[in-house]
């Protein structure tokens, strides 16, 4: 556990639990220099608040009419099976899923249930009190190209 | 819904399971910050020697919708220890911090439900054993949306 992590669990007011020693035989997190992910595809928005009886092909449906929805994760509870409550919605481009959320976030669209919307992934640490609306997902191909003037 | 945690709190939660099988030790932990950033790693020993390690950033949104699905489960009322030790096989662990309340729990792998209702504590257990697959996914569906 780094430093700051560790200040976090000192911070607190009850703490329960056996902790850990972990033994030698395990590796885990720490052991190797990992630098941040590149190659994100792609522009991600992550729906909360998603009615339990929510049909994926349905959702797929409302997102489909904002642009192309390249991919769409839809979990499952697995204690319930029915469906968690959040999920994660794929655009081609960043004026769709901008769009989707301007239109759907706080409305009661789907399943007589308010969802919320934002984006999923940000550029860096997020400081307290920031809004979605800064973060973006971080990309490794080029968007659209500015208008060429020939 | 439980009492919820304001959005001036602080949050991190890490999640390990590593266990040995068939193929050597198998690892699979992640981790959410609380400056957002998204750690994850996962070493398989099936066939080749193939670990995954991505990092990522994640929204407050997303850490929002992480403590509400842990607050749901109601772990942060439950203890440890009754649960099985970790053992040669495997353990887990899970740590949260949320708000004034740290839990860090250890216990072994859990092998099925059998094994939760056959425990000291099936109650407790059950709860934990549904919240660690339950947040598995959340993880997972992240870094399975970035790609390689």
């Amino acid at each position: 556990m780094d430093g700051k992590v560790s200040a976090l669990t000192h911070r607190v007011r009850s703490s329960k639990g056996r902790g850990y020693f972990r033994s030698h035989d395990f590796d885990s997190l720490d052991s190797s220099d990992i630098g941040p992910q590149r190659s994100i595809k792609g522009w991600i928005i992550l729906v909360t608040g998603i009615h339990e009886e929510a049909k994926e092909e349905h959702l797929y449906n409302v997102f489909q009419e904002f642009g192309q929805v390249n991919n769409l994760h839809l979990n499952l509870d697995r204690f319930t099976g029915f469906v968690k409550g959040y999920a994660l919605v794929e655009y081609e481009r960043y004026e769709e899923a901008a769009n989707a959320i301007r239109a759907m976030d706080g409305t009661q669209e789907l399943f007589n249930q308010t969802i919320h919307i934002d984006w999923a992934f940000g550029k860096g640490p997020a400081s307290s009190g920031s809004t979605g609306s800064k973060y973006h997902n971080l990309r490794s191909r080029s968007r659209t190209p500015p208008r060429r003037l020939y | 819904m439980a009492a919820s945690s304001s959005e001036g709190e602080e949050f991190y939660l890490r999640y390990y399971v590593g266990h040995k099988g068939k193929f050597g030790h198998e690892f699979l932990e992640f981790e959410f910050r609380p400056d957002g950033k998204l750690r994850y790693a996962n070493n398989s020993n099936y066939k080749n020697d193939t670990m995954i390690r991505k990092e990522v950033f994640v929204t407050p949104s997303v850490l929002r919708e992480c403590r509400r699905i842990i607050n749901d489960s109601e772990i942060m009322k439950e203890d440890d220890n009754n649960w099985p030790e970790p053992d040669r096989v495997g353990r887990q662990e899970l740590e949260i911090v949320m708000g004034n309340e740290h839990i860090s729990f250890t216990t072994s792998k859990i092998g099925s439900l059998v094994d939760v209702q056959t425990s000291k504590d099936p109650e407790g257990l059950r709860i934990f054993y549904y919240l660690v697959q339950d947040l598995v996914i959340f993880a997972e569906c992240f870094q399975l949306i970035l790609g390689y």
